[in-house]
């Protein structure tokens, strides 16, 4: 569990399912979205995260609660004895470990890190999504992306002559 | 939030769309314009495959037009170090740079343009791209006179807007009376005189583009700053041997001509406008350019990320000046660099043995031809069976298959590569992203690849620019004195970097303009020369470009006719 320490500001997050989250005000504001209004102002009560349920929500804020900068968040006891060569070892697979999700929570988690403006899991989510369309077959994306081939059979055949230069 | 897509694969907000496109590597990036339109749609909009097609950082050599030489052209390059086999495996993403080789001896070199060539050969024009191995013939521009026209046509192409070129034909001053018998054609050809006061100063050209395939007039009209004088400076009548049209650089749009007199004129090719300024820095007299060679001690120069500018030399004075376009319409001068090469000159004279030298690739049968297709392996097998019937090399009778292999890995296959190392090679490191997409001037993580390759390959024999045959001064070079003999003469701008190139009496120098440091590249520029009475023509530092119009299908039978032979 979280140790609080005192004199830390407290920050309620509130998911449109009604759900209530009580963030650390640091934690919080590794959202650049957040961040901004909490500094604006508009953070006297509670924020509602729009459009991000709770169960994401949940994990947003474990990904902050880890990612947060070591001085004074929690897990700071932790990072004196650690070195940050090692620490940064950890960190990546502590990642590796929580991007291990299904593809729907995985663009869940896509869309509130771009809504939250959080680089750290915008990043890591879109490497993510990166490696998978590198790696995978043109009708692996498609299904991969529920999205159809909207191109007509000609059409396609002119793309891939466009692309050859790339195989050359 | 936009992003909950239904099939169309607007599945994440645009802004992350855009950001995942823009990650991936070059194959990957290319098919994923085959998922669907939208898809299609962001990554040509946001142009994400240029730094792929269009790689910064390779500058794999020079491209030379000859006189006096056996050969027409040549290509001038650093030593190919033997890298490349990974590339045959396969696991390299992107497109693999060969060299960019044709029949040197047969094709002349006209102009070169952001990775296409504009060729000659009998009268006959070609468009050519040595790295996707494509040609396209161009039709006559008139059914006469074909000879004598050829030094005023330019190439424009910027794969950055289109993958369509256009060639201009300038048009032609001459003193000469013109034929009554081409009074037909005459209102479209070049060879018209124009009264200078007989229009309102419109500059007539010809020209053609890739979408047309035909031969249209287009009328240039003066812009904000086109000073009447200057006008009449470069479009009096003049005598024939006078070069009024110099060179010809295109960039962004437009076309920047180094005229007679001292002159830029600069045809914008956008809005049909066209403006003048004069040159800064001392005048020059065109008469002294009345050689065989068409370098100069001064030259406009264009490079695709830096810019116009004028670089001229009063003997070993070298002055750099920027060209600035205010928002008004202005042109300007800035002058960014001033040296004295003399120090320089003395030491090149001495410096006889670079480490690694660069030299004109020959054009033998180990090595790729634009006019045969470019798979590898293809060419490979080719070669063994055309082996009895073309010339004997003196190596090819009794090499086995895996000398072979080799000497394809040195000479054949060539990465996009040069004086900034490995930036088109991603499968090794990962990095072709970040490689390319770097704007600015990643010297650290070119030297760190470099680095990597060589250890990888043991190679001792790769170019790195970052280090190899700089010329230092030291106080051997006061011994020297001060007599001054050769001369410079400005082959280009390095394609990425602040860097000239210049000819000098004793070969081909790099002179580093943010550091003031020159470095000596290789002395044989042209082979098999079998007189003294040979030289360089004309120069173009290549950048190459994997993306044109050009057309797949074979060249004309005429040209295997003539390849067969050879």
């Amino acid at each position: 569990m979280a140790t609080r320490e005192a004199g830390k500001k407290m920050i309620m997050l509130k998911s449109p399912d009604g759900m209530e989250f009580e963030v650390e005000e640091a934690v919080a504001m590794e959202s650049q979205t957040i961040r901004k209004m909490i500094e604006d102002d508009c953070a006297d009560t509670a924020i509602l995260i729009p459009n991000i349920n709770s169960k994401i929500l949940s994990r947003v804020i474990e990904y902050c609660n880890k990612h947060v900068p070591t001085t004074g968040a929690t897990g700071a006891a932790a990072s004196d004895t650690v070195a940050p060569a090692a620490l940064a070892e950890d960190l990546k697979i502590w990642d590796a470990e929580f991007i291990k999700v299904n593809r729907a929570t995985r663009f869940d988690l896509i869309q509130a890190a771009s809504y939250l403006n959080i680089k750290g899991l915008l990043d890591l989510t879109s490497q993510t999504t990166i490696d998978t369309i590198s790696d995978n077959s043109l009708e692996e994306i498609r299904s991969f992306l529920s999205t159809k081939n909207d191109y007509l059979p000609e059409e396609e055949q002119t793309i891939r002559r466009e692309n050859q230069w790339a195989f050359q | 939030m936009d992003g909950d897509g239904d099939g169309n694969g607007m599945c994440f907000p645009y802004d992350v769309l855009l950001h995942i496109l823009r990650g991936l590597p070059c194959r990957a990036l290319a098919e994923s314009r085959r998922v669907c339109r939208a898809w299609r749609s962001i990554v040509d909009t946001h142009k994400l495959l240029l730094p792929h097609f269009f790689p910064r950082g390779s500058f794999p050599g020079i491209f030379t037009r000859n006189y006096g030489s056996n050969n027409e052209s040549s290509f001038f390059a650093p030593p190919v170090p033997a890298r490349s086999e990974h590339l045959l495996r396969g696991s390299h993403d992107g497109p693999v740079f060969q060299c960019p080789l044709f029949r040197h001896h047969k094709f002349s070199m006209l102009h070169y343009c952001n990775g296409l060539l504009l060729l000659e050969k009998d009268g006959n024009c070609y468009v050519c791209n040595p790295a996707t191995i494509r040609c396209a013939e161009l039709p006559p521009p008139m059914k006469e006179g074909r000879w004598w026209y050829h030094e005023f046509m330019f190439l424009a192409f910027d794969p950055a807007v289109s993958p369509h070129y256009e060639v201009f034909l300038l048009p032609r001053y001459s003193e000469e009376k013109i034929q009554p018998n081409k009074e037909v054609e005459q209102k479209e050809m070049h060879v018209h005189v124009r009264g200078v006061d007989e229009q309102d100063k419109v500059v007539s050209v010809l020209m053609i583009s890739s979408q047309t395939n035909q031969w249209a007039s287009r009328e240039f009209v003066p812009g904000r700053c086109a000073p009447g004088p200057l006008y009449h400076m470069v479009t009096a009548p003049h005598p024939r041997h006078v070069r009024i049209w110099k060179s010809v650089e295109y960039w962004q749009g437009s076309l920047y001509v180094h005229c007679q007199n001292n002159i830029v004129m600069i045809l914008r090719n956008l809005n049909g406008l066209y403006d003048m300024a004069q040159l800064p820095g001392k005048a020059y007299d065109d008469k002294e350019y009345l050689g065989l060679s068409e370098l100069l001690d001064r030259s406009i120069l264009a490079s695709y990320d830096g810019g116009v500018r004028y670089v001229a030399l009063d003997k070993f004075q070298l002055h750099v000046w920027r060209l600035t376009e205010s928002a008004a319409g202005q042109i300007g001068w800035m002058l960014e660099h001033v040296a004295d090469l003399t120090p320089y000159n003395h030491k090149v004279q001495q410096f006889m043995e670079p480490r690694v030298s660069w030299e004109a690739v020959e054009s033998n049968k180990a090595l790729l031809s634009l006019f045969e297709q470019c798979n590898l392996k293809e060419f490979v097998d080719d070669e063994e069976d055309d082996q009895s019937d073309t010339i004997d090399n003196s190596d090819s009778g009794t090499t086995d298959n895996s000398d072979r292999d080799t000497k394809d890995d040195e000479e054949g296959i060539h990465e996009a590569d040069g004086f900034d190392g490995t930036t088109d090679d991603g499968d090794s490191h990962g990095s072709s992203d970040d490689a390319c997409e770097h704007e600015d001037e990643d010297g650290d993580e070119d030297e760190d690849e470099e680095g990597e390759f060589k250890s990888e390959d043991g190679l001792k024999n790769s170019w790195d620019s970052d280090e190899d045959n700089f010329i230092d001064l030291d106080e051997s070079v006061a011994h020297l004195g001060d007599k001054e003999y050769g001369r410079y003469r400005i082959i280009g701008l390095h394609p990425h970097k602040e860097v000239v190139l210049f000819l000098t009496y004793s070969g081909v120098v790099a002179y580093h303009l943010d550091t003031s440091r020159m470095q000596y590249l290789g002395w044989w520029l042209v082979r098999n020369t079998h007189s003294n009475f040979n030289g360089i023509g004309a120069a173009f530092p290549y950048r190459p470009c994997y993306v044109d119009a050009l057309p797949t299908t074979k060249l004309p039978s005429s040209f295997c006719v003539s390849y067969h032979r050879w």
